[in-house]
């Protein structure tokens, strides 16, 4: 009977790391920023991306983009604007799915219907004898 | 039919049967490896695009994982196939012998000896073909089974190549497993 629990103990725990899954959710802050003063046509201006990851997973990450504008004139920069997934399997894996599905159709519809077809075949109910 | 002569010819049948079981023929054997190996390429998709293993990075684990799944896989083949064999050429005794005899029916010139033999030819083809078919269907259904539950369910939140090898292992070791445990 022990045996018997420390078994379903044991398996139990092998499922226990699913329930803590929300921990490791994504939580972002991102900021953007012209690191030049002055824009000058022709010359390189740096935009500066920060993204802060503020969930269980404490962690950041940097990117700067150089451009060089190429006429003078009024241009307004835009605020930053970003959209992400809390987590790498919240979403967009049903398609992953289906075409999982439908590459293990044939190894599966093929053998199941040559077998079924010699079955009906041989599979009918004994005609009555003479 | 008297009973002694169906006694006699369900011997006849046995050596016949045994005869071609075992020894699988290349073509059956080529067919079998060629199943094995696109089904156990099939979890290579799901480790690189839902568990986001790297391709190129994993080349290795995924084409010894392939290859050692591909034989274990046509090991549960045959050894599935040569149970059903002898089952499916029991149930389809009379079926195919009616069919046969109907057939053969017309042909005067033929004896006796020969219409049995051409029965018993055509009831080890048909078993062949329903163990062969009827096999590859239900491994690679308990294979794909086997390895959804333990990559996505028991080893979820190990490493990638961990849970891979493992999951491609033990559902590929315990198919053939299986196969050889149940009894004919």
């Amino acid at each position: 009977m022990k045996l018997w629990w420390a078994a379903l103990v044991l398996t139990c725990g092998c499922f226990l790391p699913t329930f803590g899954d929300e921990d490791s959710d994504a939580r972002l802050l991102v900021s953007k920023n012209i690191l030049n003063q002055y824009l000058v046509e022709g010359k390189d201006l740096t935009v500066e991306y920060k993204v802060f990851n503020v969930g269980s997973k404490n962690s950041n990450a940097t990117h700067a983009v150089i451009l060089k504008p190429l006429k003078s004139g009024y241009f307004n920069f835009t605020s930053a604007e970003v959209s992400y997934l809390t987590s790498e399997d919240s979403k967009e894996r049903t398609l992953d799915w289906l075409v999982f599905a439908f590459m293990t159709l044939p190894s599966l519809g093929i053998p199941y219907l040559l077998w079924f077809s010699s079955k009906s075949r041989y599979d009918q109910p004994k005609p009555k004898k003479n | 039919m008297a009973g002694g002569k169906q006694n006699k010819l369900s011997r006849e049948e046995e050596l016949l049967l045994q005869d071609f079981s075992r020894n699988v023929s290349t073509k059956s054997s080529a067919l079998f490896y060629g199943n094995a190996f696109i089904v156990s390429a099939i979890p290579m998709w799901l480790f690189w695009r839902i568990h986001q293993m790297d391709l190129y990075q994993s080349a290795v684990f995924f084409v010894i994982g392939t290859l050692i799944s591909t034989y274990l896989v046509a090991l549960a083949y045959k050894n599935v196939k040569f149970i059903l064999k002898h089952k499916i050429a029991l149930k389809r005794e009379d079926a195919v012998a009616r069919e046969m005899m109907k057939k053969l029916a017309d042909d005067k010139r033929m004896t006796k000896k020969e219409k049995d033999e051409r029965v018993l030819w055509k009831k080890n083809e048909v078993a062949d073909y329903e163990a062969t078919t009827f096999s590859i269907f239900y491994n690679n259904a308990l294979y794909l089974v086997l390895l959804i539950v333990a990559s996505f369910f028991i080893l979820k939140n190990f490493n990638p190549v961990f849970n891979y090898s493992l999951s491609v292992g033990s559902a590929a070791g315990l198919l053939a497993l299986f196969s050889t445990s149940s009894k004919a």
